[in-house]
Order: structure tokens, then sequence, then C-alpha cells
């Protein structure tokens, strides 16, 4: 992706720059995160919710779907990311086992506030090694999410959106970069960008692969909203 | 042309076939000029034709399948001619194809609704659904297609599942091509619908639903496993099975190792050819039966093709095919994202008729 800077703002390129180098930054991390959420959308194993009371296949999702997915990662002898958090002598605070990554939109927020067991993550009795993309935790699985999670649109039986959610065990996929090609961030000021120094241009690219390592380790736990 | 543009421009000679131009750095417009027809007059021979199309436009955020169209007119002097738009004039035009998003496209009226599902191997779907037949861009349907069925009460096990079909009817019926018979367990009900599911996921391979597991008819030891959707897999590849209990054969279930498709295209019993032959012997298993509409909600049975067996990818066993040996990157896991724009052919569209040179300016401009 590149970014021009015009002539009418060379003169005072500081600003134009910053702020353009700001966004690239954003828009290279997004890129990155959505080709991996596509190509795991793409390529993983699936497991439909269906402990739900919607109706519609897959259903919303509920404790006992999150139960299969994780009884079925640890039959596969995938190994939990996180570490447990140990329980203190705090109010309002409960134990969190060690946990899958359980990577997914944030239109699932309000689901998961609803799913039996749901420990938001305030309510953690140690509050360091918490993202702020991390919403909370149900039984071995801890959610992160984001706007840019993944959706199959119109993907269930009844026309609705589906909410894909990746559910990882340690090592069960990777972003390869490819040689010489990590993402690298480039600035031509004017000078060296045209033949009349009219235009400053900021641009960042990046060769890189993501692929599953093994397909037992990571499943998508479809669901739709409740 | 705003500042700051990217340009890119070429020429082709039409074959008669629609052409792409790649739109890599996206489009923001297209300008096509048939430079063949734009020099013909009356003097020329050939002449000039009515309806010979000269300039075409196309910008971003014109429907599908559209572009404005310069032709000659009806009239026969000199500078007659016709501005108007490919759909206007009910000729194919100018298609965007950017597959990053294979969302189905929109059922384009209540019309689009499921009248009967069929018995019968291919079951026969019934559909009046009214999209305009004349189109010929994404929103067509022809053989090949993909589709995803909703609210097929009396049919459930088809809901939210992928198939391709065949032997389409316009406004009439399709065949959901590989799948078997299916038992309907009430009637369909009134809200059933379908949706055309433009483009596969563009990360290949991608996995695939399962529509029927038996025993190889010429090797005991071998399996054939037919798909809902025409699978792009290749010999060599290793694949691994999710089998849910509503399917009966639990067993091959992420069985381990990983099995090896050995052969593709094998028929199975219903003559189905969009299959793939592995190398694991299902004959002590629980046999695989698609599940009834009363099993709904469940887990579709699907293959996910997990990498490749080295040892078969470089030195295939004969008679197995192919021999020599296969290519053993089949299996990398490849980005086939695209962004094209597709001219369409004919004497009024972008892309002619054979033999004419076709010149074309491509455009997208930078952000600030």
């Amino acid at each position: 992706m590149v970014i021009k800077v015009t002539a009418r703002t060379l003169q005072a390129q500081d600003a134009p720059l910053n702020e353009a180098a700001r966004r690239l930054g954003v828009s290279l991390r997004q890129t990155e995160d959505t080709l991996t959420r596509d190509m795991l959308a793409a390529t993983a194993g699936m497991i439909n919710c269906v402990g739900g009371v919607n109706g519609d296949l897959p259903s919303e999702l509920t404790a006992t779907d999150i139960e299969a997915v994780t009884t079925t990662l640890l039959t596969n002898n995938a190994f939990t990311i996180l570490d447990n958090i140990e329980g203190e002598n705090k109010f309002g605070t409960s134990p969190v086992r060690d946990s899958f990554m359980a990577f997914c939109h944030t239109n699932l927020t309000a689901n998961l506030n609803n799913v039996q067991g749901f420990i938001h993550k305030n309510q953690y009795p140690a509050q360091m090694n918490i993202g702020r993309s991390e919403w909370g935790s149900v039984q071995n699985l801890r959610f992160w999410v984001s706007s840019i999670g993944s959706i199959s649109q119109a993907a269930s039986a009844r026309n609705a959106d589906v909410y894909n959610i990746f559910v990882t065990g340690m090592e069960s996929y990777a972003y390869i970069e490819q040689d010489h090609m990590s993402a690298t961030f480039i600035y031509r000021p004017a000078i060296y960008d045209g033949p009349l120094a009219l235009n400053a241009s900021v641009g960042y690219k990046f060769g890189a692969c993501p692929r599953l390592l093994n397909d037992l380790w990571l499943f998508n736990l479809r669901c739709t909203l409740a | 042309m705003p500042y700051g543009s990217i340009l890119d421009s070429g020429y082709f000679v039409a074959t008669g076939s629609t052409l792409y131009v790649n739109a890599l750095q996206g489009a923001s417009w297209l300008k096509v000029i048939n430079y063949t027809n734009a020099g013909l007059t009356p003097a020329t021979v050939p002449i000039w034709q009515i309806g010979d199309g000269l300039e075409f436009n196309w910008q971003a955020g014109m429907l599908p399948d559209d572009c404005t169209v310069l032709m000659r007119s009806l009239l026969v002097g000199a500078g007659s001619v016709t501005y108007s738009t490919a759909r206007a004039l009910a000729v194919p035009g100018i298609t965007l194809i950017n597959n990053l998003n294979s969302s189905p496209l929109p059922a384009a009226t209540a019309n689009a609704g499921i009248t009967a599902i069929g018995a019968g191997p291919a079951p026969l779907v019934s559909s009046a659904f009214v999209w305009p037949t004349s189109l010929t861009g994404a929103a067509a349907n022809v053989p090949g297609d993909i589709v995803r069925l909703y609210y097929t009460l009396g049919a459930l096990q088809l809901g939210a599942i992928d198939f391709t079909v065949n032997t389409v009817i316009a406004d009439t019926s399709f065949h959901l091509a590989y799948m078997p018979t299916i038992i309907a367990t009430a009637a369909l009900g009134a809200q059933a619908f379908w949706r055309k599911v433009p483009y596969d996921p563009y990360f290949y391979p991608s996995h695939r639903y399962i529509s029927a597991i038996e025993i190889s008819p010429t090797n005991p030891q071998q399996t054939i496993v037919t798909l809902t959707v025409t699978h792009k897999y290749e010999v060599g590849q290793t694949v691994r099975f999710i089998i849910p209990k509503a399917y009966g054969m639990t067993q091959l279930s992420e069985i381990q190792p990983a099995a090896t498709i050995v052969a593709i295209g094998e028929a199975d019993a219903n003559g189905f050819t969009n299959t793939i032959t592995i190398n694991v012997p299902v004959g002590s298993f629980t046999p695989f039966v698609f599940p009834l509409s009363t099993a709904y909600p469940f887990t579709p049975a699907m293959v996910v093709p997990v990498g490749m067996n080295e040892a078969e990818a470089l030195h295939p066993v004969p008679p197995m095919p192919p021999f020599p040996p296969l290519n053993d990157l089949t299996d990398a896991t490849r980005n086939t994202a695209m962004n094209l724009l597709a001219l369409s052919a004919g004497q009024s569209s972008p892309a002619g008729i054979a033999g004419n040179l076709i010149f074309w300016q491509l455009g997208t401009s930078y952000t600030l």
C-alpha cells in the first residue's frame, strides 16, 4: 500500500507523513490479520454450535459447544497456550483455567456475556498478561475479540451471518514471513519520487504466508447470534 | 483523470470469448476502445455494421455486467451512434471480479424461493427464480455454480451446505450435482430459498463438505469420498476428515495418520465423479449415511486438506496414477485472491468479436 503526499502539502510534509505512517501501520497489521483470518476460515476444520435455542444451524454459542471443542482439542493432544491464573482472596474474582485462545468478532461480546460460566477479564484474580482485546473466559477458552473478526455472511441454515471463532492450541498455525520480505516501511522524499520532485510517498510491502501447522490443534467453532 | 492516479494500459486482439484485465492495484475506471470498429467507414471492407461497439466506459459503483456503450446506431450516416448502457441495450458489459468476498449474492426477489426438492440422486430443486436470464456476468446461473439453501423445512439436512449445481433450466430448476438421494420428512415450507455463492474461499486448498463415502468397487482397500462442491484437490495431497455422529462413520473422523488422495474422479455408486479416492479402507467402519432432516442440527461432514504425502508425491507406485512423480507443492497454502475486470465478448460488448483490436486504459486513484 502506498500513500502519496502531493505538492500541495509538500512544504509541510512532516505532519501528513507522520499521520500517513500511523495509518499505514494500522493498515499493515490489519492486512496481516485479515489474511490469517481468511486462511483459517477457508482451511480449518469446523464445529457447528448446536447447543443453543435460536433454532438456527449453527446456533448461538453455549457452554456445551465450548465443552465440545475443548474436548476435541484435548483429545487431539493440543496444548493450551495461556497459563492458569490462580485464585486469590479478592472479592468478585474467580480463578481462570489454562486456556486455548479463541479469536472472534466483537459482535459476539454480548453473547459471551450470557454464556454459562463466563468470567469477564476484570474478574480475573490477577490483571497482568491480559490484553486489551481480551474479553473473558469460559472453561478452558479465553476469548479475544476484534472488529475484523471472521464472519461468513449468510452462511447459516436461516440465512444469518455465521461467526467463526478460531479456537487455537499451541503452535497450531503460523504466519511465515518470506526471506527478505518482512514488512518494510518505505519513505521516498520528493527528490527521489519523481523527476520534478513534486511528490513524496510512503508505503509498506511484505511477503508472508499464513497456514495451518496442525489441523488437529485448531478448530473453527461456528455460531450465530442469539 | 484525477491527480495522483495509477494508470495502466494495454491492448489485445479479441478472441470471441470473455477477456480479463488485471486490476491488481484496484480499479476506479476502465476505458475500452474497439480500434477495429472505430476505423471502419461505409467505404471500408468490411463496412461498419449496426451495433458495432466503439467505446466502453466502466467506473466503480456500476452494476455487474454493465458499462456505458458507444456503438453504431440504426442510422446509416457517418457519425450516427448510440450512447447507452450495456444493461439498457441488453448486451454483456464489464464485471469487476474480486473473490476476496465470497458472500452469497442476494436472492433477487421472493421468487428465488424453492418450491420443491425432488428425490433421486442429484436432487432436482424447483425454483421459479426471476433473476434476469439475459445476464452473463456474476449474477447469471450456469452449471458449475455454487448455491446455498436456506429454510428447507422437511429437508433441513441440506440447509447451509454449499452445492455445485448442474442442468440449470432458467426460471425453473437446477440439480444438486453431487448429492445422493435425500429423504424429506415433511413439506418444504414456504420460506425455503437459495442464494448463489459467487466464489470459493480465496485460500487454496480449502475444506469441502462430504455427501457420500463408500468402498471403492475397484479396490476394497480404498475409499471413494464424494464432495458437494467441485473440488480442486490433487493426487498425493493428504486430507483429514471430520465426521460427526449424525453421519455414522465416526471411525474415519480425524483419523491418524491422515489419508492420502490416491485418485480423483472415480465414479461413485451414483455415477458422480466429483470424488477423491483415499488409501483408507472403511469396510469395517460404520456406514456413512447422510443425515435425515430429523438429525438437525449437526456439523456437516467435511474434508480438511492438511498437507502432502511426500513419499506418494516423489515415488508413486505404478500403476497408481499419476506417474511419473507428482508436484509435491500442491498442498501449499496459496492465496488465490484476484481483482479482475471481465470484459464480455460480443458485437456491442467491450471484448468485441474475434479479430477486433481492442485498446484499454485502467485507472485507480491514490488516497490521502
